[in-house]
């Protein structure tokens, strides 16, 4: 594409040029192509690790549920077996001691004087029946359920495996995003004249560490208050399940945007190093960007509770005041005209609109 | 009617409109086969229901036998009313014998009339109690089988009304099928006809054979697979529109498959090709027998793959052997030539 902005000099060289581009694409999307899959074997192979560490939210989301639901309402069927069968466990726990003591006793009552052999086998029959049924509620207070937790619920046939395969192509698609990028970046950075190069790769470098910064606080901050919200609103009427299919997709969409979202720094960068628009600009202007942002975090946040959008937001101001504070000092250091004073500083312009 | 039933000869000449009017007593009758046999499979929806979910209940049980670990809820609270009902039975028996040691040691001597009273009156307490002991453990749910499950207001019936379909069309196809042999037939050579007739003929016995084969054979083992992948991480359970639309899908399509002596022996008896040239291409088959294999079973184990790839290359070569002797018998003769001339 670099060769298409050039007067053609020669057709061969323009051929051979034409070829080495079409051979570098191959060779990165190859690359790219099997790092996701080596990527996404990891993450089937360990994908008991990959869906518990998807379903936590969900799961914190239910604690907080069962915390708030405690005191009042009796909950709903679920929540009551649950309860019910741990109570029954406690009950066999302390029956079975009883039981033995019982025993116990008469097998000293027995040994008394003037008790008849006839009696005495008697009682140590009771007994033996008695230790079979201690027995017995033991193991029956063992297999009490340990696990209440519900699990995000599968409808379909294969729906365990094909939500398990999606699941581990987005942990993949997480996990190799670094390599995605910069194969993306390897391909494009060397089309772009080189002083804008110097804006471009540093902000390459930062957009996949804000990305996984982005994703990180949302599944540990966002998902975990907005499950709790969603899932337990009007939970005394509803039996609430929560399909796997539908939760994978909200938590993927929720974090994906999420991460998105919190590349901001990286656009104003841009816009401030390419000379576009200036950081007091930017800064005059912060009512406007705060009511965007504001508008952005109501949408991309599921819930229509103002505080998982607060939440959200939060950070999204200070990054967007942390980045402005940046290019000032950034812009201090190297006014932006430094740059596009380069050789090649207008006709960049017109070739980024053609890319 | 009598008429309609019977193909029309190769020979006879008729118009469009006496075709038109065959069209429609043929489709009429077709309508009214499906029909009583829908109203049969509606009728008998029940059996009908229990049959298709065989093969997922005996999933169940292969999952429940293999699950190692401690399984999701559904499954530990199915064991605890188990062995809780264990613990009830073992304990009803257990308060019994105290009872009759209590009533032995006080009526040995020295006990004090008190002690008798008190005695009798825990007696009849332990009596109560075990009578309820042996009601509450013979009420321990026997019945932990999950069903598919349905969400919708009207799910259960229209359901119901869809499986009733599939099973009419099972039930009705040869009459259907031979509807429409009886309405191409006449279009066909008499020399087309003697190799057509019988390979119609197979076509139902085949696809029920192969039905047959996927419900005993395949299905099981594919929802088992499907239904137990990672069942640690999900509350499985199984909707039923999906459930339903699975097995038929995929009963019909191993039916579907198993019509390769169909193809096979109209190839060699028409000429196109001979057992010769398919014997040596067998590799080929084999590899595109494997991939419509691969894609008709929806689990990507090799196992149930290689279950109903198995019988197609069985099926592919007996029907290479039996087109051979057929050849061998009456070689295909080159009629097609003489015929167009």
């Amino acid at each position: 594409m670099a060769t298409a902005v050039r007067p053609p000099s020669l057709e061969e060289g323009m051929e051979d040029r034409a070829a080495a581009a079409l051979g570098q694409v191959k060779s990165r999307l190859t690359k790219a192509f099997i790092g996701v899959a080596l990527a996404f074997v990891l993450c089937f192979w360990q994908q008991d690790f990959v869906l518990q560490t998807v379903n936590r939210p969900f799961e914190t989301a239910q604690d907080t549920i069962a915390a708030r639901g405690a005191p009042g309402g009796d909950g709903g069927a679920l929540q009551q077996a649950a309860r019910f069968n741990a109570e029954v466990g406690g009950a066999l726990r302390s029956v079975g001691p009883a039981l033995t003591s019982v025993g116990v006793s008469l097998e000293q009552l027995a040994d008394a004087e003037g008790v008849s052999p006839a009696e005495r086998a008697r009682v140590a029959q009771a007994v033996a029946r008695i230790e079979v049924a201690v027995a017995a509620l033991r193991e029956a207070a063992a297999a009490v359920p340990t696990d209440t937790e519900r699990r995000p619920v599968t409808l379909g046939v294969a729906e365990p495996f094909t939500t398990t395969l999606s699941v581990a192509l987005y942990g993949a698609l997480l996990l190799s995003l670094p390599l995605l990028i910069y194969q993306g970046a390897a391909l494009l950075v060397p089309l772009l004249p080189r002083p804008s190069r110097t804006i471009v790769v540093p902000l390459l470098a930062l957009s996949p560490v804000l990305f996984v910064g982005g994703v990180l606080f949302s599944y540990y901050q966002v998902l975990p208050r907005a499950l709790a919200f969603l899932q337990g609103f009007n939970d005394a009427e509803f039996d609430t399940l929560l399909r796997a299919r539908d939760y994978y997709s909200l938590s993927t969409l929720l974090m994906g945007a999420t991460g998105v979202l919190f590349m901001l720094p990286v656009v104003i960068l841009g816009v401030t190093r390419t000379g576009l628009v200036t950081p007091r600009q930017l800064r005059d202007g912060r009512g406007y960007a705060i009511l965007a942002l504001a508008v952005i975090t109501a949408v991309v946040t599921p819930t229509p509770d103002p505080i998982t959008m607060l939440l959200l937001m939060v950070p999204l101001v200070v990054l967007y005041e942390l980045s402005i504070l940046l290019a000032t000092w950034v812009d201090r250091l190297r006014p932006p005209s430094e740059d596009a004073d380069g050789p090649g500083a207008d006709p960049p312009a017109p070739e980024a609109k053609d890319l | 009617m009598a008429t309609a039933l019977r193909p029309i000869g190769h020979e006879d000449r008729l118009s469009i409109v006496d075709h038109l009017d065959e069209l429609r007593q043929r489709l009429i009758i077709s309508l009214l086969t499906l029909v009583v046999a829908f109203g049969f499979c509606f009728w008998q929806s029940d059996r009908l229901l229990d049959l298709v979910n065989r093969p997922f209940e005996n999933a169940q049980a292969n999952n429940a036998e293999s699950a190692t670990r401690d399984g999701g809820a559904l499954q530990q609270s199915a064991r605890f009313q188990k062995q809780l009902g264990d613990a009830l039975e073992a304990v009803g028996p257990a308060l019994a014998g105290v009872s009759r040691s209590l009533d032995g040691l006080a009526a040995a001597e020295g006990a004090s009339v008190g002690a008798q009273t008190a005695v009798a009156a825990s007696q009849e307490r332990i009596a109560v109690a075990t009578a309820q002991i042996r009601e509450a453990a013979a009420a321990v749910p026997t019945d932990t089988d999950r069903r598919p499950v349905t969400l919708g207001v009207a799910e259960p019936f229209t359901v119901t009304l869809t499986v009733a379909l599939y099973g009419a069309l099972l039930l009705s196809l040869p009459l259907l099928l031979y509807q429409a042999y009886a309405f191409i037939l006449p279009a066909f050579s008499p020399h087309e006809r003697n190799v057509a007739l019988p390979l119609m003929a197979m076509v139902p016995v085949l696809f029920i054979l192969g039905v047959a084969f996927a419900y005993f054979a395949v299905l099981e083992r594919a929802v088992t697979f499907l239904q137990g992948f990672n069942d640690d991480e999900f509350d499985i359970l199984l909707g039923a529109r999906d459930y339903y639309k699975f097995a038929v899908l995929f009963m019909a399509g191993i039916g579907v498959l198993f019509q390769i002596p169909v193809g096979v022996l109209a190839v060699t008896r028409l000429g196109i090709l001979t057992p010769k040239q398919l014997r040596a291409n067998r590799g080929y088959i084999i590899l595109a027998i494997a991939v419509m294999a691969a894609l008709v079973t929806p689990t990507p184990d090799p196992v149930t793959m290689l279950l109903a790839m198995g019988p197609l290359i069985l099926l592919f070569e007996l029907s290479v052997l039996l087109a051979a002797w057929i050849n061998r018998a009456k070689p295909p003769p080159e009629p097609d030539i003489d015929e167009q001339f």
